[in-house]
């Protein structure tokens, strides 16, 4: 029972994280210092989270013995930026997991 | 525009949009739908969970805490800590929310996620910006959750080699590879990266967030400088 009210407390907290400054307080009533940092949150939080599915909670020493992982992740850049497309990373960075898994 | 466009006011357009993200989620989605069939949390419990949380990293943490035995406050904790960027994203996106009406700000706030927040349209018109939004959400929520179905009931036939934890993370790349043009996105990337890194030895999530807000403040100090 705990462990359902957990998991169900974690979508409620969820929520309010989405909700918060999108409908209880106004955009307006934001601090310019905030609003000055707000186009920087993409690229700051996707690199964050790209590069934490890799090393975990391995620290910089962990990317040396991520195994394909980072190799595949660097083609997937690579094909984003060619191509400009969504998929095509995805592809690529599954073959080269794949190229790399001994069967 | 089809009759049936017309009448559910579906956008084609965020369809297509939202569709190769669909692709790399389903991994993801398969991975968790693998765990819950397993999970003594139920499928049911599961799936109700999933599409509660809109978004599968916290999720699968709360399913692994709950595993381990962590206590409710830490499952909560854990859950917030890797979320908490969604306030960041609350933040950006509120201007565009805030000529939205009562209703769909406390609705549509519900799927502000990595994908949404990406594609999301440009403030200066109110109705095309809540059907693309509307239309973007409810379809990574149909393909999301089937993604979870499939994992349930034909998880346990998948073959191990697959590497389905890949998927996610090129997807996330291929979001973040458009902010690379401008010396800011590049800033915010490579700091955010770098100390996102370093901070990884600490509780999970804590690590991304520490690195975004590092990110986000070189970027901002660059911003200022140019």
């Amino acid at each position: 029972m705990s462990a359902l009210l957990a998991l169900f407390g974690g979508a409620a907290a969820t929520y309010l994280l989405r909700v918060l400054l999108v409908a209880v307080v106004p955009a307006d009533k934001l601090p310019a210092w905030v609003r000055e940092a707000l186009p920087h949150v993409g690229p700051a939080v996707l690199a964050a989270l790209i590069v934490g599915s890799l090393v975990h909670q391995g620290g910089i020493p962990a990317l040396f013995t991520a195994g394909p992982a980072p190799f595949a992740l660097l083609a997937a850049g690579f094909v984003a930026w060619r191509f400009r497309s969504l998929a095509a990373p995805m592809a690529a960075a599954l073959l080269v997991m794949l190229a790399a898994t001994p069967f | 525009m089809s009759l049936l466009q017309r009448r559910l006011r579906i956008d084609p357009a965020a369809v297509r949009d939202i569709a190769p993200m669909l692709l790399g989620m389903a991994p993801f989605g398969l991975l968790i739908g693998l765990t819950l069939g397993t999970h003594t949390v139920g499928a049911a419990a599961g799936l109700t969970s999933a599409a509660l949380y809109y978004g599968g990293t916290a999720h699968l943490a709360a399913l692994q805490l709950i595993t381990a035995g962590a206590a409710p406050p830490a499952i909560l904790a854990g859950v917030i800590a890797i979320n908490a960027r969604l306030l960041l994203y609350g933040a950006a996106l509120a201007p565009r929310f805030a000529d939205q009406p009562r209703w769909f700000r406390w609705l549509g706030a519900a799927t502000v996620v990595d994908q949404t927040y990406a594609l999301a349209r440009p403030a200066g018109d109110p109705v095309g910006f809540r059907r693309h939004w509307l239309t973007m959400s409810a379809t990574l929520a149909v393909g999301w959750l089937a993604g979870h179905v499939v994992g349930l009931v034909a998880g346990p036939v998948l073959p191990a080699w697959l590497p389905l934890g890949i998927a996610a993370p090129a997807m996330l790349v291929g979001l973040l590879v458009p902010h690379l043009k401008r010396r800011t996105g590049q800033t915010a990337a490579v700091i955010g990266g770098t100390v996102a890194a370093l901070a990884s030895p600490l509780p999970p999530g804590i690590g991304t967030l520490v690195g975004a807000a590092v990110g986000i403040v070189a970027a901002t100090l660059v911003g200022r400088r140019r």
